[in-house]
């Protein structure tokens, strides 16, 4: 009830709506120049996520270093950081003249560019801790099994490791996919909201309701909802999948 | 073909694994690393192996010095404590990896992979379950797995790191026997590393006792047994009553009884000796040697163990005949018939 009762509110009062308000407000150019930027950056920082993630995870699991667990606790920072502090914070970084922003040939902050900067950051540890246990309970036998019958190490990560890992590194890039998605605070700040080129969904969302435009707000609100239903079912199957896999074993 | 490592040191953070290992295998040997846990055999395999480099020392195969190579270069089979099965694959693509990731030139074809899995799973009696997920099968089945796996690529070297720790006792003996027919019908040059001197000595050629990163005897198992080299050995393997004693002129004092020395010859001075269970006779009290109390007689398949109090308190186990005339309660007199010195 808690979930259901505001989702179902979205989609009666976007019915209040008629279907070719609907489509002016949440098919507006202006409308899919931001799904397809939100989307579209989520999808692409999730990709990077999934693979440092992964590089992350290894190396968190089968290297004991000095502050490993300051490290470890770095991880989650993403999670803990209020995400208004998360984007100030890279706004601050990437800003043609932050510290990093200044030594980069190319503008990050106020770009598409830097909407994937900031929904990396946030998406990290959904990929880190999702395929660190199952990393961990893989075994570095494992490894050392497929090195001694002649494997190299990329054929050992082609065909040992990754296969093992995979259903928990789809499951990792679509929470952080989801998140990506929905993300707002750490956005807004890094993205400078330029309408058509740097603007995301949420935020669009956000200026309906300034202008006391509900229906449009949840015109916008329905529609991303649904795109985030499907990639939770898509979630839900993937993971469905994975577990008929090991019940069968 | 041989193994051979010299002067081997491994260090690890804050202790010494390996402190000056020498050791040589022969051809067709299957020999045994024993000792307990912590002495470093383990490590020493896994150095054999490849998958650990030591901070000083040579290993050789065939004369060859293998030291700087990558495991994956060694060809050698490798069985792991868990056996270290891919759980997301089959049992026939498990035994097929070692041919399948061969380098496209020498890389069997299909069929003959096929083949030679086929060969091999008839070989660990398992036919007909190459079918199977690694996650369906029993422990033992799974080692044999991990062995044949480890012998598709025709190795002429098996390492094996305490292969039947994780088996009860039944599967444990009937696969010790067949390991040993499959080292023996193979030609393979094997080391395994174990804990339980019974396994070592049943099964091994030669064994190699290990304490503290070194090795202390490598020998036979009857040697090892008989014969030990050092203290450490003589109270490692088998049971063994503990004394301090005297050595002078090669006879040892013991409790007031004067024997001479079967071990290598130790100095004059202060000593520790070892007596086993079947190396005691029992007297009647008041005759030179241990005064003891029998606490209990308990007739087993071929001997009689008796259980004697010494009076400091010590428990003596003391094989005797069946026909052994001792109650419980009663004091008696135990005799040395052989003992081993060593110096403290």
């Amino acid at each position: 009830m808690i979930v259901l009762l505001p989702l179902s509110a979205i989609f009666i009062k976007t019915a209040g709506l008629g279907w070719r308000e609907f489509v002016a407000v949440a098919l507006s150019r202006r409308a899919l120049a931001a799904y397809r930027l939100s989307f579209g950056a989520a999808a692409l920082a999730a990709a990077i996520n999934a693979v440092f993630g992964l590089l992350v995870a290894w190396v968190l699991v089968r290297y004991d270093f000095a502050g490993k667990r300051v490290v470890s606790a770095l991880v989650d920072l993403p999670f803990a950081l209020p995400t208004a502090v998360a984007g100030i914070a890279l706004t601050a970084l990437y800003a043609p003249n932050g510290w990093i922003g200044s030594l980069l040939p190319f503008k990050v902050a106020f770009e598409p560019v830097g909407v994937v900067v900031a929904l990396t950051f946030i998406g990290l540890p959904f990929v880190v801790r999702t395929v660190e246990p199952v990393l961990a309970d893989l075994g570095a036998d494992v490894e050392e099994a497929a090195a001694s019958l002649g494997a190299g190490r990329w054929t050992t990560f082609r065909r040992v490791v990754l296969p093992a890992v995979l259903p928990a590194l789809v499951t990792g890039f679509a929470l952080a996919f989801a998140r990506g998605v929905g993300e707002y605070g750490s956005v807004i700040f890094i993205a400078g909201n330029l309408p058509f080129r740097s603007e995301i969904a949420p935020l669009l969302i956000v200026q309906q309701l300034e202008q006391y435009n509900y229906r449009g707000a949840t015109a916008i609100a329905a529609t991303m909802l649904t795109a985030s239903f499907a990639i939770l079912v898509a979630i839900n199957l993937l993971q469905a999948w994975d577990r008929r896999k090991m019940a069968a074993l | 073909m041989t193994v051979a490592v010299a002067n081997l040191v491994k260090r690890f953070r804050d202790h010494t694994a390996l402190d000056g290992v020498s050791l040589d295998v022969r051809p067709g040997e299957f020999l045994a690393l024993l000792g307990p846990s912590g002495s470093g055999k383990t490590t020493l395999l896994r150095i054999i192996g490849g998958l650990d480099f030591p901070d000083a020392g040579t290993v050789a195969f065939a004369g060859r010095d293998v030291g700087a190579m990558a495991a994956r270069d060694r060809k050698v089979g490798f069985v792991f404590q868990n056996y270290a099965l891919f759980r997301h694959m089959r049992v026939a693509d498990n035994i097929a990896f070692g041919l399948t990731v061969k380098p496209r030139g020498q890389r069997p074809t299909g069929a003959a992979i096929k083949r030679r899995v086929d060969e091999l799973l008839a070989l660990v009696q398992l036919p007909g379950l190459g079918g199977r997920f690694p996650a369906q099968l029993s422990g033992g089945q799974r080692q044999r797995v991990a062995l044949a796996r480890a012998l598709a690529v025709d190795p002429q070297v098996l390492l094996l790191d305490e292969p039947f720790g994780a088996l009860d006792a039944k599967v444990r003996n009937d696969l010790r026997r067949w390991l040993r027919g499959v080292h023996e019908a193979m030609g393979l040059t094997s080391i395994f590393v174990t804990h339980d001197q019974d396994e070592a000595l049943d099964l091994a050629d030669r064994v190699a006792v290990m304490s503290d990163g070194r090795i202390e005897q490598v020998d036979t198992p009857d040697a090892v047994y008989n014969r030990p080299a050092t203290a450490f050995v003589a109270d490692f393997i088998g049971n063994a009553t503990r004394f301090d004693c005297r050595l002078a002129d090669g006879v040892i004092e013991v409790a007031g009884v004067r024997l001479a020395n079967t071990a290598p010859a130790a100095a004059d001075g202060r000593g520790v000796a070892f007596i086993r269970p079947h190396e005691f006779a029992l007297a009647s009290a008041g005759e030179p040697g241990l005064a003891a109390t029998v606490r209990r007689v308990a007739h087993t398949a071929a001997r009689a163990s008796v259980e004697c109090v010494l009076a400091d308190g010590r428990v003596v186990d003391v094989s005797a005949p069946l026909d052994v005339a001792a109650a419980a309660g009663e004091a008696v007199t135990l005799v040395p018939t052989t003992v081993r010195a060593y110096p403290a």
